[in-house]
């Protein structure tokens, strides 16, 4: 052979050789990690996936190695249902209430549940449900009671620590600065009552940016998403409202009482309310609407799970029979589930047909809703005009509403659906838009200098939970949770995240809501305090100068086509290490 | 072999490749666990629903079944049922389709009438400094990633010069003020007929970036083509002779050398339409053109299956049925290519 | 003194030395190719390419500390970008390799017994997959499997073999007929024999100028998955990520989606203009020359 060849492989066999030999150093020098967890989030949520992030380098520095995997919301889902100790150990999951309690939160995230639904922690404490169950029905009757019972149960929750509160998210929507009268409320996420605000002079039309498709469904007994800003209110109504303050507001109910027992409730109604087909509203309407609702047992139905029956001793009297005490008044101004609907549509059929002539599922024929529409049987201030599925809704106000048009309002609704937050960003600073939300939370402070337009920041009812799987390991021993809790950098969330749009959270229920304990105990970001717990559960979690050193392995990425070493490795000394030591990338 | 029996064996074949398609395509989507009647009920479902949602969407029949039920609904038309509208998913492609082929042509009207003469002109003056500015631009164009072109085009155009739109076909107030009634679904050609000019304006204004930012791979690839073809052709003896016999050389460039280079160019700009496809999906996704691609893309993050499947067989159909058409027309040109 | 036989390969260097782009387009793939390997050593900002969050430094533009300034958790793009190259690369070899092994041997086969049934079976299975536009496969089968860059890769490659196939197929059927496979027929060599010595080497040459400037392509392809949101996942530092994470922030903080998308025009313009300059060298009228040296 010449002798160019043989130097040539004496160089190539010197470098293989000494990066083999650099690697196995380094494989065996770096410090292995104690447990590995997955995590599991939204994946179209940024947000979510910036808290993910923040997490892994955190617990990176403890020794744990976090996979993040983004998934899409029936995925995600899917897995958790799955057998528990082959689902996720962390469950990223925003929440926010269709009952306005705290109990919604409790209920729905804690409660035992036979098939699990919602209660991705797994968590089964029957004395946690009874506390809740019982405070529930003592809410409406002898509320210092059930908040003392709530009180208990979310104690209880704190030190099993079943999910990591991570924080109360506050709505940012952005209103253009000329509009009067916008009032935010947290229990109807993203609706803008559009007949309390006063229109600048010359200005008929709203325009609202979407970020989501908003209509999946236009029957007011099933409808569950975010047709809700179309709906709610400007739509349909119900008996009741929430205001911003938590007061319980009459809509259509003039007056409320309840007997002593709290089971026996009587609404009194106005009596100049029309529906939309020009049928006079009354109380046969209410219990048609209701008893619809209840009897096609979808969407958020389950708000009237307390009702027995319902009867109406006068055409301007509803009285509900329950089952158990609830504080119907502030159920029935549940942002789903709770409109009255014209009686006029129970000529279509039964329910089934209804629901089909109010929303086809074939699609509305020739693609758009058009025209003095049937398919909205509402009271409210606006009827809905014009709908092109995934793209536009037009509302136009309703002459005959009982509120009367005295003064200024709008006449037209114009909700278009935008996908891209920078555009909507540009419309609403360039006054295309009037109003619009889920921009980058970096834009906002800009968008609020601007001359045109302003953020309306207020703490909202949704908060971000963490889910942590108790019947999978390592998260089933509680120390192993609680030193997950004390490792969330919960500052660092808010300030980089959130930018300031949002707190902590104090426990499951967002302040605002009935139950929300002011100084319940929170954990903090306390690494000390984390390495304290892991090993008192047994574990040896890393120093801070074991990270360093595994930082320093990641040499042992040089060549790239070592990622084979890895399995080599792992047959060898059955020890396994993920691409790369200490973190796992989804190579 | 005859005309007739090309053709036939062709349709067989198309016939065949769709039916493959489809086939793949459908197994692809069920075979992966997912959850589509979640998706159906939307958020915070009870598991009644679930139940509910689950038989109508005939998810609990055997997979054979669902093929079946899938292929004889294809025949007749229906593509299924977008889980997240609820709409008709065909008559949701063929209301957005006159978008995508709006945005398709003109890109290719631009590639074509800014190729040509780069092609041209690279061919008439070969290895001159000309020649390898062309043939860098004309490579550039094939490697540039459509969708960071498209983004950089945002960022200068509108971000820092302010002088085109950012995204969409059309501003707010115009489809407010002065809409444009829907006859074709081209928009320039429907303002045109209804004389709505400020609408005419606006659409065009809409156009200029997404099209452009389209047009840079077949404008590379046409650039090349029309310079391979030229130079060919050049070096022809026929043009020797012209030359010699004293004609002038912009004649023969013109008259001569182009028309003889140009079919050969334009049959392979066949190919350039699946990356124009390609193209038009990414851009429409960057530009929220709300033709096919968006809706492809937004069926993407939602994991809507059967508007995937849909929309892919949908596109596989189009496709095939243009590449049967160039090669019909191919083969009635050049009787070679039969065999 | 030994007479110097011009290979292939001599040839080809002469004639790429010539054209300065061809050299210029191998320099920068050279320096792509010590970026990917060297990326955790030259890097910056070495932690920041693992994924580890920077609070504090979020959004900064670009100056001498942040050559690319930084993205949304405070990480320095430069390095990020640094690491990129690595997994594009990467990507990009895997993709192109993958579509080889599958396409190759079937295009030789169907090249060599071709008119035969199987020949026909492949053809026919091609098209079907040659039916559809590459990315719209892609995407069709990426959703299926699961959004990561593995499954992107092999999304790709499962939409890319169809083309080798052809390409080795036309080959394979233009060297059956020449003088050496049927004097080794005339033999007794065996058939496959003769497929996989003789005739799948000699049929290399045009695949490779395609493989190299496929490599470009699947870079393309791949990171235009990425962009969709189909591939790679956070915090992976893959450009086609990086560009579509960045697409929220381009009126006020554009470098995060620009760079990322330059490094990918570069790296696949110059594997594509090296290709064309592969291209050029291994024209046939060049054998010509040979011949006459």
């Amino acid at each position: 052979m010449e002798k160019k060849t043989v130097a040539a492989i004496a160089v190539v066999a010197i470098i293989v050789i000494g990066a083999i030999a650099g690697y196995y150093y380094l494989v065996v020098m770096a410090p292995k990690p104690i447990m590995k967890l997955l995590l599991t989030y939204h994946i179209t949520d940024p947000d979510e996936m910036k808290v993910a992030e923040l997490m892994k380098a955190e617990l990176k520095e403890l020794g744990i190695e976090l996979e993040i995997r983004g998934m899409e919301w029936d995925a995600q889902w899917a897995l958790a249902k799955s057998d528990p100790t082959k689902a996720q150990h962390i469950f990223v999951m925003y929440w926010w209430p269709t009952i306005l309690s705290g109990y919604d939160f409790l209920v729905n995230c804690f409660h035992t549940e036979e098939e699990i639904f919602f209660n991705d922690a797994y968590y089964y404490n029957s004395d946690f449900d009874d506390l809740i169950d019982i405070g529930y029905s003592e809410e409406a009757t002898n509320s210092t009671h059930a908040m003392e019972l709530y009180k208990e149960a979310q104690e209880m929750l704190i030190d099993d620590c079943p999910a990591i509160f991570f924080y109360d998210v506050d709505n940012t929507h952005v209103i253009n600065e000329a509009i009067i009268g916008y009032v935010d409320n947290p229990a109807y996420p993203h609706v803008a009552l559009c007949y309390d605000l006063t229109p600048p002079a010359g200005e008929t039309t709203f325009y609202r940016a979407e970020p989501a498709v908003i209509v999946t469904d236009l029957d007011p007994s099933t409808q569950f998403s975010n047709e809700i800003v179309i709906i709610c209110g400007n739509m349909y109504e119900s008996l009741t409202w929430v205001n911003p303050d938590g007061e319980v507001v009459g809509v259509l109910a003039t007056n409320w009482t309840y007997s002593d027992d709290g089971l026996v409730w009587n609404f009194t109604l106005r009596d100049d309310v029309k529906f939309h087909d020009q049928t006079p509203m009354n109380s046969t309407a209410v219990k048609l609407s209701i008893e619809r609702t209840t009897r096609m047992g979808m969407g958020a139905s389950f708000i009237w799970a307390c009702v027995n029956n319902i009867t109406t001793p006068d055409p301007y009297l509803v009285q509900f029979n329950l089952n158990f005490p609830a504080p119907l008044d502030r159920i029935a101004a549940a942002s789903y589930a709770s409109w009255i609907f014209s009686p006029k549509v129970f000529e279509q059929g039964n329910d089934t047909q209804i629901h089909e002539w109010l929303y086809p599922s074939a699609g509305p024929p020739g693609g758009i809703f058009a025209g003095d529409s049937p398919y909205d049987v509402g009271t409210g201030p606006y009827y809905l005009d014009e709908y092109v599925p995934g793209g536009k809704v037009v509302l136009k106000k309703f002459a005959d509403y009982w509120g009367g048009w005295e003064g200024s309002h709008y006449e037209t609704i114009y909700n278009e659906y935008v996908e891209e937050a920078a555009t909507r960003k540009e419309g609403i600073l360039g006054g295309t838009y009037d109003f619009t939300y889920m921009l980058a939370k970096e834009d906002l402070e800009s968008v609020d200098a601007s001359a045109v337009a302003k953020v309306v920041d207020i703490s909202s009812f949704q908060n971000l939970l963490g889910f942590l799987n108790t019947k999978r390991e390592p998260t089933d021993n509680v120390l192993v949770r609680q030193a997950l809790a004390y490792a969330v950098p919960y500052q660092t969330i808010i300030d980089e995240v959130l930018v300031g749009y949002g707190v902590q959270s104090r426990g499951p229920i967002p302040a605002g809501l009935f139950g929300h304990i002011a100084d319940l105990f929170r954990y903090s970001y306390n690494l000390t305090k984390a390495r304290e717990l892991l090993t008192e559960a047994g574990y040896e979690p890393w120093t801070s100068s074991m990270s360093m050193a595994a930082l320093l392995a990641y040499a042992d990425s040089l060549i790239p086509c070592f990622y084979i070493m890895p399995y080599l490795v792992k047959r060898k000394w059955g020890y396994s290490p993920t691409y790369p030591r200490g973190l796992s990338y989804p190579f | 072999m005859g005309l007739l029996t090309y053709v036939s064996k062709r349709i067989i074949l198309s016939v065949l490749v769709i039916l493959g398609t489809i086939s793949i395509t459908f197994f692809l989507s069920r075979v992966v666990p997912s959850h589509p009647e979640v998706l159906w009920v939307g958020q915070h479902p009870r598991p009644e629903q679930i139940a509910r949602a689950r038989e109508m969407l005939g998810l609990d029949k055997p997979l054979y079944v669902q093929y079946f039920s899938y292929l004889t609904n294809f025949l007749r038309g229906d593509l299924g049922q977008s889980i997240r509208f609820k709409s008709n998913i065909l008559s949701d492609i063929l209301f957005r389709l006159p978008a995508t082929m709006e945005l398709v042509i003109a890109s290719f009207i631009i590639a074509l009438a800014l190729g040509i003469p780069l092609g041209v002109i690279s061919a008439v003056k070969e290895n001159k400094l000309v020649d390898h500015l062309t043939r860098t631009v004309s490579i550039a164009g094939a490697s540039i990633p459509v969708f960071w072109l498209g983004i950089v085009f945002q960022i200068v155009f509108f971000g820092m010069l302010g002088i085109l739109p950012l995204t969409g076909r059309i501003s707010p107030e115009i489809a407010l003020e002065n809409p444009i009634t829907r006859i074709t679904g081209f928009y320039l050609i429907d303002s045109l007929v209804t004389g709505n000019w400020p609408a005419f304006a606006d659409a065009l204004v809409h156009l200029i970036l997404p099209a452009i930012t389209i047009a840079a791979y077949p404008l590379g690839l046409c650039t090349r083509m029309v310079r391979a073809s030229m130079i060919e052709v050049l070096r022809e003896n026929y043009i020797r002779a012209a030359r010699a016999s004293g004609i002038p050389e912009r004649t023969i460039v013109f008259r001569f050398a182009l028309k003889n280079s140009i079919v050969p160019a334009l049959t392979a700009l066949g190919l350039s339409f699946a990356y124009s496809i390609t193209g038009a999906f990414l851009v429409e996704f960057i530009f929220s053109w709300g033709g096919i691609g968006s809706y492809l893309t937004y069926a993407l993050s939602s994991i809507d299956y059967p508007v995937i499947v849909g929309v892919t067989i949908f596109i596989c159909v189009f496709y095939v049925a243009i590449n049967l058409i160039l090669d019909i027309f191919q083969a009635v040109i050049d009787p070679r290519v039969r065999y | 003194m030994k007479r110097r036989r011009f290979g292939e390969l001599e040839i080809i260097a002469h004639v790429l030395r010539s054209d300065p782009l061809s050299m210029f387009a191998l320099a920068i793939i050279l320096i792509i190719i010590f970026t990917a390997v060297f990326a955790p050593l030259i890097a910056p900002y070495k932690s920041d390419i693992w994924g580890t969050p920077r609070p504090g430094y979020k959004f900064l533009p670009p100056s001498l500390s942040h050559l690319f300034g930084t993205d949304y958790l405070g990480r320095d793009v430069f390095s990020l970008v640094l690491m990129g190259a690595r997994i594009s690369l990467m990507a990009g070899l895997v993709v192109v390799t993958l579509s080889l092994l599958i396409g190759c041997p079937l295009g030789v086969i169907a090249g060599y017994f071709r008119g035969t049934a199987l020949d026909e079976t492949i053809m026919r299975i091609t098209d079907m997959f040659l039916a559809l536009p590459p990315l719209l496969l892609a995407i069709a089968i990426a959703a299926t499997l699961g959004y990561s860059l593995t499954n992107a890769m092999i999304a790709t490659a499962i939409s890319w073999w169809p083309w080798y196939t052809r390409l080795m197929r036309a080959q394979a059927a233009s060297l059956r007929e020449r003088p050496f496979v049927e004097a080794a027929r005339g033999l007794g060599v065996g058939e496959l024999p003769i497929v996989f010595r003789h005739i799948l080497p000699n049929s290399l040459a045009p695949i490779i100028v395609q493989a190299t400037m496929d490599v470009g392509s699947a870079i393309l392809l791949t990171s235009a998955l990425s962009f969709l949101g189909l591939g790679a996942q956070p915090p992976t530092p893959e450009w086609g990520l990086m560009v579509n994470l960045g697409r929220t922030y381009i009126r006020n903080y554009w470098w995060y989606a620009t760079f990322p998308g330059l490094a990918i025009f570069v790296t696949v313009m110059a594997f594509n203009l090296l290709g064309d300059g592969l291209r050029k060298a291994l024209d046939p009228r060049l054998r010509i020359i040979r011949r006459l040296l």
